[in-house]
């Protein structure tokens, strides 16, 4: 038994050896916030210093306040086009056996998998053709499309579990198909459809690639692109670049730690299932 | 019209899909048989010309630097994770935490990722110089981003925000694995290791291979980590396929050529996409 205990704290160590190695960039980050502009040189494996200042002056220094709500307008408006777009078609693969079932969700499947990075120039030049060069409603619609193929996954995989019954007893009473999906299917899906929010929304808030190439106006930054452009200049302000950082994770670390459990269950399910 | 209600529901998300992925597509293939400019557009049908432009030594280097980022990458965040999912998968208190912690990296936006490490490895601001410096490791600050470290860097900051989704899924799956067969493999004398080999990698393959191509996927395509670490350089050090292709495009103003190489892209990203349906299909059955 005493070698039991000894591996088992060997594990122990290991694991913790590992979140802390995984903690690092982000607690250098805490420090470097916390430094006072004039001492930024002299760097520590400590807080020396509590320098809060930094997070009143980036508000003052930067237009953080612009670009955060700029981020959260984007993935707010973004978010709600996805799941409202992708709602009926999880209820339609969910609900009815047609031709091309398939087809679309092996579409679904597919277009997961064409990334941004490689389709940017056909992108760029529809939004020449259509006059949207530097417009808010492009990026918006654009990253919408990005958590679409997820989301209708995710809420078709949660209409299944819903007894199909319940919407024939509506039927029986003389309710429509649309009827029956948003007065008796909907209320029962609040969990799914809130999972599928919180994706769609971290999803379309991470996006940064699509707003610095839609984007010229900096008052039309994200904040990923705002943090960006302040990290790229010739001497950036690492002290403000790293309290902005800080506050630009806030959104998605939250909504990470309040439904860390829908999250990770979300990725997983498909490794538990088969 | 109750034959057509499936097809109308699925009109929002296809219409959707369609504007911001397939016509795109369509689109990339057809610019890029054209001499193009990025912000004038077409001007004349070439064929394949722009393919033949664009197969050169510095294309060549540009595929085998994409190689060599997903290549180092990938196999060194799926060993992190096995090794993450395997302490994780062990009884003792605390591992609810340590597991939830260890996905946080997950979570951040890649481009902020890349913000943080710049900050890390600053030559003489950074916490990384400060440590080896303090230890006596090294006499001069470090620079963590030389034509010949850059690469590396680059590799280890895409295994801290990939080994923590290879351990989630990996750990998901190990918890699959009943308790028996190991207390059977017990009874016969087996070692940890044997244990490993027998039965618990087995048990997690079919996980492990999708994970690794998902992972390598998202590799070959990764543009904002490696656009806010180093824009591609120093002198085109990390300049993998995404990157290369932007500069193409937005620096040159070869749409053309660009479209071509995104051809290339997407191809290459298919082709793993086969293997992953593939592997899919092996899993379930």
């Amino acid at each position: 038994m005493a070698t039991m205990g000894g591996r088992r704290w060997l594990i122990v160590i290991g694991a913790v050896m590992l979140d802390v190695a995984l903690f690092i960039p982000l607690y250098s980050g805490l420090i470097g916030s916390l430094t006072p502009g004039d001492h930024i040189g002299s760097p520590s494996l400590y807080p020396r210093y509590l320098h809060w200042q930094n997070f009143v002056e980036i508000w003052q220094k930067v237009p953080l306040a612009k670009y955060m709500v700029n981020s959260m307008m984007y993935a707010g408006a973004a978010c709600a086009i996805a799941v409202v777009a992708a709602l009926p078609a999880g209820y339609s693969v969910s609900r009815f056996r047609f031709v091309g079932r398939h087809g679309f969700l092996f579409l679904i499947l597919t277009t997961q998998m064409v990334s941004v990075s490689m389709i940017i120039i056909p992108m760029f030049r529809s939004l020449i053709a259509m006059n949207l060069f530097d417009s808010a409603f492009a990026v918006i619609v654009t990253i919408s499309a990005m958590p679409v193929p997820i989301v209708v996954w995710l809420l078709k995989n949660y209409f299944d579990t819903i007894p199909v019954e319940l919407e024939e007893a509506a039927a029986v009473d003389g309710c429509t198909r649309v009827g029956a999906l948003f007065r008796i299917l909907l209320p029962v899906s609040i969990p799914g459809v809130v999972t599928a929010l919180i994706i769609a929304f971290t999803t379309t808030y991470n996006q940064f690639f699509i707003p610095m190439v839609f984007l010229s106006s900096e008052s039309k930054y994200p904040a990923l692109v705002g943090v960006y452009t302040m990290a790229a200049e010739l001497v950036p302000p690492w002290h403000l670049v790293m309290a902005a950082s800080l506050v630009v994770l806030i959104p998605p670390l939250v909504v990470f730690f309040v439904c860390q459990r829908y999250v990770m269950g979300g990725l997983t399910a498909g490794a538990v299932k088969s | 019209m109750r034959k057509v209600y499936p097809y109308l529901f699925l009109l929002p998300s296809l219409t959707l899909l369609t504007a911001v992925y397939l016509y795109p597509l369509a689109d990339l293939v057809r610019t890029s048989l054209y001499d193009a400019h990025t912000l004038a557009g077409l001007k004349a049908f070439v064929g394949l010309a722009n393919y033949r432009l664009i197969m050169s030594a510095e294309f060549l280097d540009v595929l085998w630097k994409t190689l060599v980022w997903v290549g180092l990458s990938t196999p060194a965040a799926m060993l992190v994770g096995l090794a993450g999912a395997l302490l994780l998968n062990q009884e003792f208190r605390g591992r609810n935490f340590l597991k939830v912690m260890a996905f946080v990296p997950w979570t951040i936006p890649h481009a902020m990722i890349a913000v943080f490490w710049r900050w890390l490895i600053h030559p003489y601001y950074g916490m990384a110089n400060h440590v080896l410096l303090s230890l006596g490791w090294v006499a001069e600050p470090l620079n963590f981003l030389t034509v010949d470290s850059a690469m590396f860097t680059a590799t280890g900051m895409r295994v801290w925000k990939g080994a923590p989704f290879a351990l989630i899924t990996l750990l998901a799956a190990l918890q699959t694995i009943p308790r028996e067969m190991y207390e059977a493999a017990e009874v016969d004398g087996a070692g940890p290791v044997r244990k490993f080999v027998s039965i618990t990698f087995p048990m997690i393959r079919g996980i492990f291979l999708t994970t690794a191509l998902v992972t390598t996927i998202w590799a070959v395509v990764t543009f904002d980590m490696l656009w806010v670490l180093t824009e591609g350089g120093p002198l085109r050090a990390t300049e993998i396929l995404p990157i290369a292709i932007y500069k193409k495009a937005f620096f040159l103003y070869k749409a053309g050529e660009a479209c071509a190489m995104g051809v290339v892209g997407v191809i290459l990203v298919a082709l793993l996409g086969v293997v992953y349906f593939i592997s899919l299909k092996g899993t379930k059955e």
